[in-house]
């Protein structure tokens, strides 16, 4: 089966900024795939390289088996986008707005159209100039998912919207991917990726730092632990895949230990006696927050009780 | 409210200072220059004049004068006739009435990119939660109007001194240019309290300033109390040079002080970002013309070119007005036919220089709207809600050249709606129709002049869109060759190059039809270019 979205090795520079450097996306029909990655990473730009918008200057891309940039106009058929900033015009209603994106682009269901203004509880008759940011992003919202799209790309769509209306947009997804349609979200909203997405790339500074299943991705990192055996455990101090092991006492200690190497660690602690054992899964922040780390250090922003946030040489 | 509605005027003020003074600096130093190259020329052609003739200076000038008094088309571009037999008055009827515009011009754009433009991108609001009061950011804007115009005038003052007029004129030729420049950044400040949006209360602005330079011009050549009407005709009634009069300065001052009077108490009365006029809803769902390339940009661009054409009606009716004065110049003095029959003329060639003028100046002032039409797509490229559109299924091309097919049609339209506004009312005032066909043609015949600037126009929105605001150089180029291209003795070859004024003889005139050609072809290319030049770039906001 061909991607929905295939990049690789995709350049992009703005004069002497390299705003996209060697960046890998791949999206398989009937995904929902999570874009994440700083501010300034290269989301938007990558976005917009997929819309035609803006012109590679190496590497390759294809949406849904054809050149964004050639075939552009044919494609807009077949994608809804929803850009980061929606700009509406001042003079236009909301509902002229629909109709105008919806029917340059690919279509508008007409009885779609009214549920989503009822659902996403839009007044339609008001002009462009006098709408809320949340409203602005509905109005798009709404063009996009009123059509026959067969993939979407969304930059940051729920920016502005209040928790009830990025509910509704999530269900809205939702049905979208019963019906066999392919999602590309970028997002800082890491409950909406984690509760839409079942897959996400990471990029930082125009490259893709990560790329796969949610699982997959926790399996990169680390879990907390907190156990106490029968026996003295000094000696897990040294196992393979532990680290910031902080005894307590002869009995007790707290450690961190590579999702890898889980199974080995385990079994040398069940040779130890284990009275107690607590353990804690990487946080899907602990796990953005690895990867958005400048130069893979630190962040002050992790967590100290946990060793989520370790350094780039700590990866197994 | 009380001192405190002025809290951090200071900081305002310099924070306008700061990010205007590379554009305020260009400005005062281009106007300046204009105003400063007068005198250096003028007093070249006169001396060479009296050189040639064996005359003085001063009989030359007296000899000019009397020319210039029966000239209507040159008083309808300039000014009043006053004290033409002096340099310092003959100074100011050259610099004249279109300058004062420019300058009127440039304080309407201070106020509405420091207002209105502030409040629309949000910045006005970080602004008014710092703790700012609500009458600072006028303060502070009227304090740089304050201060520019006050530097225009000293400005203007030094180089009149310079050339040796007397000091008590001068300053007040200054005073009276820096007045100018306050009555419209006073009127300015009102309309963009009314209007929500910069475009709707700049255009209000220059809609004022349009009717005053006209209004003045008819009541210029008809000699009558039509210029009360208009802030430039009060400027220029100033007469320094002559019998200076002072009522101009005590209705002046007076106007601004109510306006700003106005402006201030209809600022506390709207909220940051509204304006006073309330806005409609609109229609649940579009018209199925406007999901549509040039359904689209005919919606975005109808009410801007509508309101062009209905300028250009009026324009060219306030000139048709006064054209039967023209003849009666000649008819009421049997000197002046001998002069003109002498000089190969008849009283129709003055007719049909008065016209010819007139249409080259609408050519000049349409140039602005079509100008003004073309770069839609650059504002809705800024915005971001042309990126919207193009990720629509919709071409590069269609999308572009819908626009660029509004602001062509646009150019005959303004022009036949000025020759039309010509017509009717130089019929209605001389009972009945003289040669419209002439007048008609005449009006077409400069169309691919606006054509050729809007090519330009195109090409560099096309190929790199900061470069596309150069078309306004261009225009600025345009306009100083046609108004000022004679007194200035540039060469030929660079009068050629202007597409108005020098390259269209008509009505009356042979029409070099080499000069049409060459306008259609750079027109053509430029369109051509700039499109297949659009296809190729990035689409960005930033
Ligand atoms: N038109 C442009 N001209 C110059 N530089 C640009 C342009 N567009 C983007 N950039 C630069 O490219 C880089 C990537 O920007 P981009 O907007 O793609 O980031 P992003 O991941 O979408 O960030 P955010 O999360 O803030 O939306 C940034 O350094 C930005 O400054
Ligand atoms: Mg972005």
């Amino acid at each position: 089966m061909t991607a929905a979205i295939h990049v690789e090795d995709l350049v992009k520079t703005f004069g002497p900024v390299r705003a996209l450097d060697g960046l890998d996306l791949r999206v398989e029909p009937g995904q929902v795939m999570g874009f994440l990655g700083p501010n300034g990473s290269g989301k938007s730009t990558t976005i917009r390289v997929l819309m035609g918008l803006l012109r590679r200057d190496a590497g390759q891309a294809t949406v849904l088996g054809q050149d964004p940039w050639h075939d552009a106009v044919e494609l807009h058929r077949r994608i809804a986008y929803v850009p980061g900033d929606v700009n509406l015009w001042p003079g236009l209603s909301g509902g002229e707005i629909i109709d105008l994106l919806g029917r340059l682009g690919p279509g508008l269901d007409q009885g779609r159209r009214a549920e989503m203004i009822e659902r996403f509880d839009l007044d339609p008759t008001k002009k462009g100039r006098t709408y809320s940011k949340g409203n602005r992003q509905k109005v798009a919202l709404i063009a996009a998912l009123s059509g026959h799209a067969e993939l979407f790309v969304f930059d940051e769509p729920t920016s502005g919207l209040d928790p009830l209306m990025e509910t509704v947009f999530q269900e809205a997804v939702g049905e979208m991917l019963s019906e066999g349609k392919t999602v590309l979200l970028s997002s800082h909203i890491l409950a909406e990726v984690e509760s839409l997405c079942d897959q996400v790339t990471i990029i930082r500074e125009g490259r893709t730092v990560e790329a796969g299943t949610l699982a997959e991705l926790r399996h990169l990192t680390r879990t907390s632990v907190d156990v106490t055996t029968t026996r003295p455990l000094a000696a897990m101090g040294a196992v393979d895949g532990v680290s910031d092991f902080l005894a307590h006492d002869e009995h007790r200690a707290t450690f961190a230990v590579a999702n890898a190497d889980l199974p080995v660690v385990m079994s040398r602690l069940a040779g130890l006696g284990i009275e107690a054992i607590e353990s804690q899964p990487p946080t899907l922040e602990e796990l953005f927050m690895r990867h958005y780390a400048v130069d893979g250090s630190d962040r002050s922003a992790a967590p100290p009780d946990t060793a989520a946030a370790g350094s780039a040489g700590d990866r197994p | 409210m009380t001192a405190n509605g002025f809290a951090g005027t200071g900081q305002l003020l310099r924070l306008i200072l700061r990010l205007d003074r590379i554009k305020l600096a260009l400005w005062l130093l281009g106007l300046l220059a204009v105003i400063a190259v007068t005198p250096i020329s003028l007093r070249a052609i006169v001396d060479a004049e009296a050189e040639a003739d064996g005359t003085t200076a001063e009989q030359v000038l007296a000899e000019q004068a009397a020319l210039i008094e029966t000239n209507g088309a040159s008083i309808a571009l300039q000014g009043p006739p006053d004290a033409l037999d002096t340099f310092g008055g003959r100074y100011a009827f050259e610099i004249g009435a279109f300058t004062l515009a420019v300058v009127a011009l440039m304080n309407i754009l201070l106020i509405a990119r420091h207002t209105r433009a502030e409040e629309e991108s949000g910045r006005a609001e970080l602004v008014r939660a710092a703790a700012v009061g609500p009458w600072s950011a006028l303060a502070a804007v009227g304090s740089v109007a304050l201060i520019t115009n006050g530097l225009l005038g000293l400005g203007t003052s030094a180089v009149f001194i310079a050339d040796g007029r007397p000091v008590d004129r001068s300053l007040l030729y200054g005073a009276s240019v820096a007045l100018c420049g306050l009555l419209f950044a006073a009127l300015s400040l009102i309309w963009v309290q009314v209007f929500e949006y910069g475009r709707a209360a700049t255009g209000m602005s220059l809609a004022v300033l349009g009717a005053s330079f006209a209004l003045r011009a008819v009541g210029d050549v008809q000699d009558n109390w039509l210029i009360l009407l208009s802030p430039l005709g009060w400027v220029q009634a100033v007469d320094a040079f002559g019998d200076p009069a002072v009522w101009p300065f005590v209705l002046s001052l007076a106007a601004v002080v109510v306006t700003v009077a106005v402006a201030i108490a209809l600022v506390v009365r709207r909220d940051v970002g509204a304006g006073l006029i309330e806005q409609r809803p609109g229609p649940p769902q579009a018209d199925p013309t406007l999901p549509h390339p040039l359904g689209l940009a005919w919606r975005l661009q109808r009410s801007t070119l509508l309101w062009w054409t209905v300028g250009a009606v009026a324009l060219g009716a306030l000139y048709g007005s006064v054209i039967s004065s023209i003849d009666d110049f000649v008819e009421d003095s049997e000197a002046m036919r001998e002069v003109l029959e002498g000089l190969g003329m008849s009283g129709d060639a003055l007719r049909d220089g008065f016209i010819t003028v007139i249409l080259s100046l609408i050519a000049l002032i349409t140039t602005a709207g079509v100008i003004q039409s073309l770069l839609r797509p650059r504002s809705e490229e800024v915005s971001g809600r042309a990126e919207a559109v193009l990720a629509c299924s919709i071409s590069r091309r269609a999308w572009l050249g819908s626009h660029v097919l509004l602001s062509l049609a646009a150019a005959p339209s303004f022009m036949l709606a000025a020759a039309v506004g010509l017509s009717i009312t130089d019929a209605l005032v001389a009972g009945g129709f003289t040669d419209v066909g002439a007048t008609l043609a005449a009006a077409l015949v400069r169309v691919p002049a606006l054509w050729a600037v809007a090519g330009i126009g195109v090409l560099l929105y096309g190929w790199v869109r900061r470069f596309s605001l150069g078309v306004w150089a261009v225009f600025a180029g345009v306009a100083i060759v046609f108004l000022f291209g004679d007194l200035l003795r540039l060469p030929d070859a660079v009068l050629n190059l202007s597409p108005i004024g020098h390259v269209t003889h008509l009505p009356g005139g042979d029409q070099g039809w080499l000069s049409v050609v060459v306008l259609c072809g750079v027109a053509l290319l430029g369109w051509a270019a700039g499109i297949a030049l659009f296809d190729r770039r990035d689409i960005t906001d930033a």
